[in-house]
């Protein structure tokens, strides 16, 4: 049996198709082994949030102190993931990333220091935590499209330089459940649209590094948004199984399963 | 009681989305019918924009993407320079004029640079008329956003829209945009809103699917 280690560097969207969904205490999904093993593989996943891909290249291994010092409930963000990053320095057989993060996930900058961080669900922490918080940092913009997919590109690059493994990384599905805009005169550009961006941007990237692209959009619309999906950002279980699925076939189409 | 003036919709369609259109009117006729006789709609399919009847002005004028798909490998900036300069003509004749959008799902069938090259194709015109939403006010008719709701695999289509079921939810998807957006010249609000209510969203399609399918049975 083919044994791979997949390092997966990503939020929900990656946890939860490859490694577990679980919710209302019960596993939903357990996986991508429960596609592989039917290949004659086996999957080891090893899972680390993904903040931005600013946060990332950004990251040298060294916790500012100030944060450091200071004991947040910063939950499945720990420190360590978003200073001190591993995906550099793991060995794997395939990488996967996501462009969820640089779609939707907002940074704070240290006012003094310059350094990015991510307050996670900052709204709940103590009252004294917050008002830390606002003193010392300050919002970030969202990341242009231009300079994700460039940082994409020197993500890449940083990869290749120590490893020829696979790089996977996932779009997103643009249907959101319930949006109903015809017209789009005056408004904002919404996240639908925003994703619609990314997504064809990575086909780009995909052209110009030769990653591949794990279609999340092209599966939800085969199965269909109503049943894949709980929001506009969240897989059901058949979801889940339906993107694992569409990763264990990429994976073998580049040859991860051949026996060594 | 006078009986309602007929509304009349201008269409620039591709062959494949007529059933869609088709059932379309036919959905937006009844729901706007109501309780009493169906309200008259008229679908005027043209192979040209010059081929428009202006005069009197209709009450929309929908215009598809679909034909573009032909043109892969046409840069997207010249295809959205060619459609800006069309939709400002066609919004000077009067009425809403409406953009319907392509679905994106193509089948991993044949060769697979042909796929992913009309897959991009597809993905770049959608977003393109979004983008022409945007700047020149045109409405939506987002087809991919509904079919991708339902799923090609539970319609039993892709992006060259075959089924009846397709049709169905082409059609609800037509005729809630213009309910949402290009009637209120001809239809007072409230018989709107009336008939969005009875038309219901595509979280009910099949409901509605349903009803139409035990209709034509009983004819």
């Amino acid at each position: 049996m083919q044994r791979l280690t997949i390092f997966a560097k990503g939020n929900l969207d990656l946890r939860d198709t490859l490694h577990s969904l679980k919710l209302g205490g019960g596993v939903r999904w357990n996986g991508i082994n429960e596609v592989l093993r039917p290949l004659g593989g086996v999957a080891r996943v090893r899972h680390e949030t993904f903040t931005r891909s600013d946060a990332l290249l950004a990251a040298d291994g060294t916790i500012p102190a100030v944060l450091a010092e200071r004991p947040l409930p910063l939950g499945a963000y720990p420190l360590a993931s978003q200073f001190a990053p591993a995906l550099f320095e793991a060995e794997a057989d395939a990488y996967a990333l996501s462009i969820q993060p640089d779609v939707n996930v907002y940074l704070v900058r240290h006012r003094r220091e310059g350094f990015l961080f991510y307050a996670n669900e900052w709204t709940d922490w103590p009252a004294a935590d917050q008002a830390w918080l606002r003193a010392h940092f300050t919002p970030e913009p969202p990341l242009s499209l231009q300079a994700s997919m460039a940082n994409f590109v020197r993500i890449v690059e940083r990869l290749r330089a120590r490893s020829a493994a696979p790089i996977l990384i996932y779009n997103l599905s643009s249907v959101a459940p319930g949006d109903q805009v015809h017209a789009y005169a005056g408004l904002d550009e919404t996240l639908s649209t925003r994703i619609r961006r990314f997504n064809l941007a990575l086909v780009e990237l995909s052209q110009q590094t030769d990653v591949s692209i794990i279609d999340v959009d092209a599966v939800v619309a085969r199965g269909g948004a109503d049943r894949l999906k709980y929001d506009l950002l969240h897989l059901t279980a058949e979801g889940c199984r339906a993107v694992a699925e569409e990763v264990a076939r990429v994976l073998a189409d580049l040859g991860a399963l051949d026996p060594a | 009681m006078t009986a309602p003036a007929p509304i009349r919709i201008e269409a620039l369609i591709a062959p494949a989305e007529r059933p869609g259109l088709i059932a379309g009117a036919q959905q937006l006729s009844a729901v706007l019918g109501g309780e009493g006789p169906a309200w008259p709609v008229q679908l005027a399919l043209r192979g040209s924009d010059a081929a428009i009847q202006r005069d009197p002005p209709p009450a929309a004028i929908i215009a598809s993407l679909l034909p573009e798909t032909a043109a892969v490998r046409e840069p997207i900036a010249e295809t959205k320079a060619r459609w800006s300069a069309r939709l400002e003509a066609l919004s000077a004749i009067g009425p809403q004029v409406l953009v319907c959008t392509i679905f994106r799902h193509v089948p991993a069938a044949g060769d697979p640079a042909q796929v992913q090259a009309l897959r991009e194709r597809i993905g770049r015109l959608n977003l393109m008329a979004v983008e022409l939403s945007f700047e020149l006010g045109v409405g939506v008719i987002d087809i991919d956003r509904a079919l991708a709701h339902v799923g090609g695999r539970t319609l039993g289509c892709d992006w060259r829209l075959a089924g009846e079921t397709a049709a169905e939810v082409v059609g609800h998807t037509i005729a809630w945009s213009l309910l949402s957006l290009g009637l209120d010249e001809m239809v007072e609000p409230a018989i709107q809103d009336r008939a969005r209510r009875d038309l219901g969203d595509l979280h009910n399609i099949d409901v509605l699917i349903r009803r139409r399918q035990a209709s034509r049975a009983g004819d």
